[in-house]
């Protein structure tokens, strides 16, 4: 243990002689800090340029402008597309919004928006802002266009309920005349006009019995004769006016017969038109939702952070410190390593009798301690000027903080007893760290990734790392819930520090056996 | 016969297709100063890390107090000391907390490297720059600040690679005279150096090793003995008219060779005390004024180029 204090004691003493890495130590996270904090605590974007470009503007596209022309949006007109999209190109402008000429609500035209897709982790933050925009006029417009919809089909229900009781009194009215038509048909077809003299004739056969008996009565039968012929003639005059009506009455019977069935075939119209309307009237009255909002926006969305924190510090700071902590650890960790392994004293160091487990060790430690007081130089920055309640967070998040430096550290020393120069050695590590950090949600998410290769960067200990401080410094969730989190953390520190105990071996005393070498070779020569 | 404290037996280390070593045999006694001198790239610095167990041989045996070095690699460690061509502290570091940290890596007690360090600022002369940072050490101080640092576990041996490796005259005397005093405090010191008049002065035996191989073993004077039968006559006369003089002795055929160094001339001959009475007589006849006459034996320099020349 003596041992390892002093290798301790001895690298903080060079490291604080030193007095770049002191103060790349002490300032470089504060500075760090300082900077980001500034910068970052805000959720807004700011100055972001739009240039905009119409044949010609109209009524619709100049509000759209107006609305992108608030204190988020810098609008420049420009005056033909290629300049506008050229602008893009050049970097003067984020986007390039092109409206239809005469855009309205009638033209079918689209609004295309020209983006530098380069800029891959400001561009959709720059379409959402501006679709954002946009899509504000467009409700508006929709709105308006909607409620005139709503509006009329209120009126039509209204007219239509108007119209009902007409209907439902004309298909009555109707029906009414059908019956009564009927009823006039059966009273006509029971107008019996047949009599019981059914033939002049008989009154002839009559006439001439009576006379008969008149003759041979002697009786004066020319007076009656006169009478019957007089009767005969009137009996004949109502048969034939009897006929007549006999006839009529039959075409009007059959006249009356056809108006009943058109009257009733009306009536059934009517009925049909009456259920179409009352099954109109129920459909109108069945749409239950007419308010204009709820029928543009049927679904209405709202984005609800699962934490309080507003800030794009409070987002990014998870984040932020593993990068500290990876970079920091990973290159100093190096940089000691490599030091040592290229300082003249490691072969005396070599041949003490001390193991290399206790140079692991210490160096191990100083590393950590090193991180600590940078962490804790962080923490007081942060909490001091920026966002207070962090350093509630910090009983939880200290544990991990250790745990995920002792896996960049491990990572930092394998780097350094695996290569054999200093310069080497830092463009190891740069490049492992800039690996990390590409291939973690930081620059670009993940998701974008094919999933073959996200199967196997979803391990990369900087997501890992990343992932389970949010957890605990945003959503707050207790150590205790990330059992599985931290398991494999535990295992890549089990891993790192079996392969740096393996590296260390292969290369520890062959790089001090071949630097014996290439100088014996040399001399030689 | 002392046992030897190291011993070393057909020790071969190949370095792809160079043999650095080849069936190297050697005993290095106790208590003594003990030189392997060569030249650069003969395997002396390879043959240094063999014994403390940094580069394994690839055949032969070495042993430690009769031990194997490989098999008791934590002994070894505990027991040496080494000093390498390259100062191995902390530039960043002040004297006494390198001295601190390098204690601790030796498992000493705080108060044990606490009076080591007290007694070895003394002795390598560095008491009044105990706070100042190693890097800014004259290159003097700082290469006896890194033999301090070999001496902090106070070791039965000090292993020392060209201790006096690019020093200046004076520094390298100062050093020469540290190495003493450090084995007159019963440390034994293996030192290499390709230096030979400075191992001549330094050590008490000798190795020569040349491609590898161990070509002679022995005390400076066994090895002059051994390996020159000639003496050196120096002199300087005024006017100086050496030609006449080498000219007056040809008849002498005892002169194996003549060399003119500066002001002086050197006359090598296994016969030194004839060739001086005549050299002598020739000055006088000559009316040569006699400014410096010097005899000498010959040096190591002589002996290795000797050695090295016959392989």
């Amino acid at each position: 243990m003596r041992k390892i204090l002093e290798i301790i004691r001895k690298n903080f003493k060079i490291l604080m002689r030193s007095k770049i890495s002191a103060a790349i130590i002490v300032l470089g996270p504060l500075v760090l800090m300082l900077l980001v904090g500034a910068a970052f605590n805000t959720s807004n974007i700011y100055d972001i340029r739009i240039a905009a470009y119409s044949d010609s503007y109209t009524n619709l596209s100049n509000s759209i402008v107006d609305l992108l022309s608030d204190q988020q949006f810098k609008v420049t007109k420009i005056d033909n597309q290629d300049g506008c999209i050229n602008s893009v190109r050049q970097a003067e402008n984020h986007i390039c919004v092109v409206f239809p000429s005469d855009l309205s609500v009638e033209t079918e035209g689209e609004i295309q928006f020209y983006v530098d897709q380069s800029r891959i982790n400001l561009i959709w933050v720059v379409i959402d802002a501006v679709s954002k925009k946009v899509s504000v006029k467009s409700e508006q417009i929709s709105q308006e266009l909607t409620q005139v919809l709503v509006d009329n089909i209120a009126q039509t229900k209204n007219v239509l309920g108007d119209k009902t009781s007409v209907l439902k009194d004309l298909t009555s009215n109707s029906a009414d005349a059908e019956t009564k038509l009927r009823t006039i048909g059966d009273g006509i077809s029971e107008i019996d006009l047949s009599s019981n003299i059914t033939d002049v004739k008989d009154l002839e056969n009559i006439s001439k019995e009576l006379q008969a008996e008149f003759n041979s009565t002697g009786g004066n039968f020319k007076k009656l004769d006169d009478l019957l012929t007089t009767l005969k003639t009137q009996v004949s005059d109502i048969q034939s006016k009897i006929d007549s009506a006999s006839n009529t009455l039959d075409s009007k019977a059959k006249e009356i017969s056809d108006l009943k069935s058109t009257v009733s075939s009306n009536t059934l119209a009517l009925k049909g038109v009456k259920d179409s309307v009352d099954s109109l009237v129920t459909g109108i009255n069945a749409i239950q939702i007419t308010d204009v909002e709820s029928i543009v926006s049927p679904i209405k969305t709202k984005v609800e952070p699962v934490s309080t924190d507003k800030t794009h510090l409070s987002f990014l700071f998870p984040a932020l410190l593993v990068l500290v902590i990876m970079f920091v650890s990973i290159l100093l960790a190096s940089t000691i390593v490599i030091k040592e392994k290229l300082s003249k004293a490691s072969f005396r160091n070599y041949i003490t009798p001390t193991s290399s487990l206790t140079f692991i060790f210490g160096t191990y430690l100083t590393n950590i301690l090193i991180v600590i007081i940078q962490l804790v130089v962080l923490f007081a920055v942060i909490g001091l000027f920026f966002q207070k309640d962090v350093v509630n967070t910090l009983a939880n998040a200290s544990i991990l903080l250790l745990i995920i430096a002792t896996i960049f550290i491990f990572i930092g020393m394998i780097i350094g007893y695996a290569f054999n120069s200093e310069e080497t050695s830092t463009l190891g590590s740069i490049a492992i760290g800039s690996i990390f950090l590409i291939f973690s949600n930081t620059i670009l998410p993940i998701e974008s990734i094919p999933e073959t290769y996200r199967q196997i960067f979803q391990f990369n200990p900087f997501i890992l790392s990343e992932g389970i401080l949010k957890k605990i410094m945003i959503f707050k969730v207790p150590l205790l819930n990330l059992t599985t989190d931290l398991y494999i953390l535990g295992g890549y520190i089990l891993g790192l520090f079996v392969l740096l105990l393996i590296v260390e071996r292969a290369t520890q005393k062959a790089y001090l056996v071949r630097k014996f070498i290439v100088k014996f070779r040399k001399l030689k020569k | 016969m002392k046992t030897p404290l190291i011993e070393i037996k057909k020790v071969t280390k190949i370095f792809g297709r160079n043999t650095v070593l080849n069936d190297v045999d050697l005993n290095i006694p106790q208590n003594k100063i003990f030189g392997i001198i060569g030249e650069s790239g003969s395997g002396k610095t390879t043959l240094l890390k063999s014994i403390i167990g940094f580069v394994k041989p690839d055949s032969g045996i070495i042993t430690f107090e009769g031990r194997e070095v490989s098999r008791s690699m934590e002994t070894i460690r505990e027991r040496f000391g080494f000093a390498s061509q390259e100062n191995c502290f902390y530039p960043k570091l002040n004297v006494r907390e390198n001295l601190e940290f390098f204690g601790t890596l030796y498992g000493l007690s705080s108060k044990l490297i606490d009076s080591n360090i007290k007694k070895l600022l003394k002795f390598v002369e560095l008491e009044d720059a105990e706070k100042t940072l190693a890097e800014n050490l004259s290159s003097g101080m700082q290469r006896r600040l890194d033999i301090a640092c070999s001496l902090i576990n106070n070791p039965k041996v000090l292993i020392m690679d060209e201790p006096t490796q690019d020093l200046d005259p004076v520094l390298r005397k100062e050093i020469v005279n540290l190495i003493r005093k450090i084995n007159e405090n019963g440390t034994a010191v293996i030192l290499t150096s390709h230096l030979l008049f400075e191992a001549e002065v330094l050590c008490d035996e000798i190795a020569i090793l040349h491609q590898g191989k161990v070509l002679e073993v022995g005390t400076p004077e066994q090895l002059k003995n051994m390996y020159s039968k000639n003496q050196e006559i120096h002199f300087e006369t005024s006017p100086g008219r050496y030609d006449l003089i080498i000219k007056q002795l040809s008849d002498e055929k005892s002169i194996e060779r003549v060399e003119h160094k500066g002001n002086k001339v050197i006359l090598y001959t296994p016969k030194a005390e004839i060739v001086l009475k005549k050299l002598l007589i020739v000055i006088s006849k000559m009316g040569e004024e006699l400014i410096d006459v010097d005899l000498r034996k010959p040096s190591l320099n002589e002996v290795f180029e000797s050695l090295v020349s016959k392989k």
